[in-house]
């Protein structure tokens, strides 16, 4: 049940994307609620499906952007790997504000470079077929940022009202 | 406890063998009935935030750009006063271009033909000036092959996978493509910009190149057919020292919101 609510939560975060946020654009930046979404869930305390999201987001987002394909797969898996040790190892569960910000600062920059630097590679082995420049890369990092740390909150809602919904449903099943 | 015995790493590990093994059966072919029911399951959905979100978009960006419709709709009315009167000219010329043929017996040429597409996606990211649409080599639809959209050229294909492919529009900065100008002939290379749109490049510095005038495809590459417009040239960018001649190119086309659009066969 767990994995089926968040494959729907990223669904409606991608067609938002896709449908909406993807026209209304910061400098030629916009933002990646899906991104948004697997930094907040592998940032969770308890028992997340951060692996399931990162792999499920980066999935959708190598169909829908016509990149090599893994670019967002493997880019999304690190980070949110990552985001999970650093979560573990150094700072804390409880959702810092202060802390989302500068991780989410992380993970754009982490996930552009790499996406980048996989498609520069997939081309340069002639696997590829399509390139951007770091110029890209650069002038959206500020703006895409920006744009990303003013919907963080609704995302954050979304998934705690996902959370909410699957914690009642269970105890329901208990209770029943 | 050492880390890769964690549970965590464990996890992690079991999640990169599953998506490398994902990128090896993609480079294969054989991910593309996952890929097709990826692109073609949130469909309506993204339909539905798209039509909900249209107004809502279209009431900011007016306001936006209020006072430039205003500037567009004084030019665009004297363009029409101008194109009614080439209209009439054209007319003329049709028929008699018409009886000629008819005394000469010519045959009509055949057209180009054509598949229409629907847009799935546009540059969901912004990093890419890149859309994917929902025809592929199924369909008969080819790398390089020039891709329009009202008549006009939005950009070529780059990727071609079975039910889908992704098309680099005119406007990347990766984007070239040979072209002349309709008027007089002269050739340059119509490239990408990065944040400002379309560039016609390569022009000798003898060339005509008036403001308005149409530039076309020049049809030297075999998978972008002749004739297709691109836009009209704009400023000139160059000086007269440098070596080309170098002007913008203005498209009526709106990149960001293409809906469907006609693949070259």
């Amino acid at each position: 049940m767990k994995y089926l609510a968040y494959f729907l939560l990223i669904v409606l975060l991608l067609a938002l994307n896709v449908g909406f946020f993807a026209h209304i654009t910061i400098r030629g930046a916009t933002v990646d609620l899906l991104l948004l979404l697997t930094v907040l869930v592998s940032l969770q305390k308890e028992f997340s499906p951060y692996l399931f999201v990162a792999v499920v987001s980066g999935l959708f987002l190598d169909c829908y952007t016509g990149l090599f394909f893994g670019s967002f797969l493997l880019s999304f898996l690190l980070a949110s790997f990552l985001i999970r040790l650093i979560a573990q190892q150094v700072v804390m569960y409880e959702l810092n504000w202060k802390y989302v910000f500068l991780v989410l600062a992380g993970a754009i920059f982490f996930i552009d470079v790499f996406v980048w630097g996989y498609n520069v590679a997939a081309v340069h082995y002639n696997l590829g077929t399509f390139e951007f420049g770091f110029e890209v890369v650069r002038s959206h990092f500020i703006p895409e940022f920006v744009y990303s740390a003013a919907l963080l909150y609704p995302v954050y809602i979304l998934m705690t009202a996902v959370n909410v919904g699957l914690l009642e449903l269970e105890r329901n099943r208990k209770f029943r | 406890m050492r880390f890769i015995y964690t549970k965590t790493f464990a996890a992690f590990f079991i999640a990169l063998v599953l998506v490398v093994g994902m990128i090896f059966l993609n480079s294969k072919g054989w991910l593309q009935p996952l890929r097709t029911v990826i692109l073609q399951t949130p469909r309506p959905v993204i339909y539905i935030v798209a039509q909900v979100g249209k107004p809502t978009q279209s009431f900011f960006s007016t306001i936006y750009n209020l006072r430039s419709i205003t500037k567009e709709n004084n030019h665009l009315t004297a363009e029409l006063f101008a194109a009614q009167q080439q209209l009439v000219d054209l007319d003329q010329l049709r028929r008699e271009n018409e009886a000629l043929r008819n005394e000469l017996d010519f045959k009509q040429n055949t057209t180009q033909n054509y598949q229409s597409c629907s847009v799935l996606s546009v540059n969901p990211l912004g990093l890419t000036g890149t859309l994917v649409i929902n025809c592929g080599s199924a369909q008969g639809v080819q790398p390089g092959a020039a891709v329009v959209s009202q008549g006009y050229l939005v950009g070529k294909i780059i990727y071609a996978a079975k039910t889908s492919s992704t098309v680099l529009l005119a406007t990347d900065s990766k984007f070239s493509a040979d072209a002349r100008i309709s008027k007089t002939g002269a050739s340059g290379i119509v490239r990408g910009s990065f944040g400002s749109g379309l560039l016609l490049d390569q022009l000798s510095q003898s060339d005509v190149s008036d403001k308005g005038m149409l530039v076309v495809t020049a049809g030297i590459s075999e998978q972008i057919p002749k004739n297709i417009i691109i836009g009209q040239i704009g400023d000139i960018l160059s000086g007269p020292n440098d070596l080309f001649k170098k002007t913008t190119l203005i498209s009526p086309i709106d990149f960001g919101n293409l809906e469907f659009v006609f693949v070259a066969k």
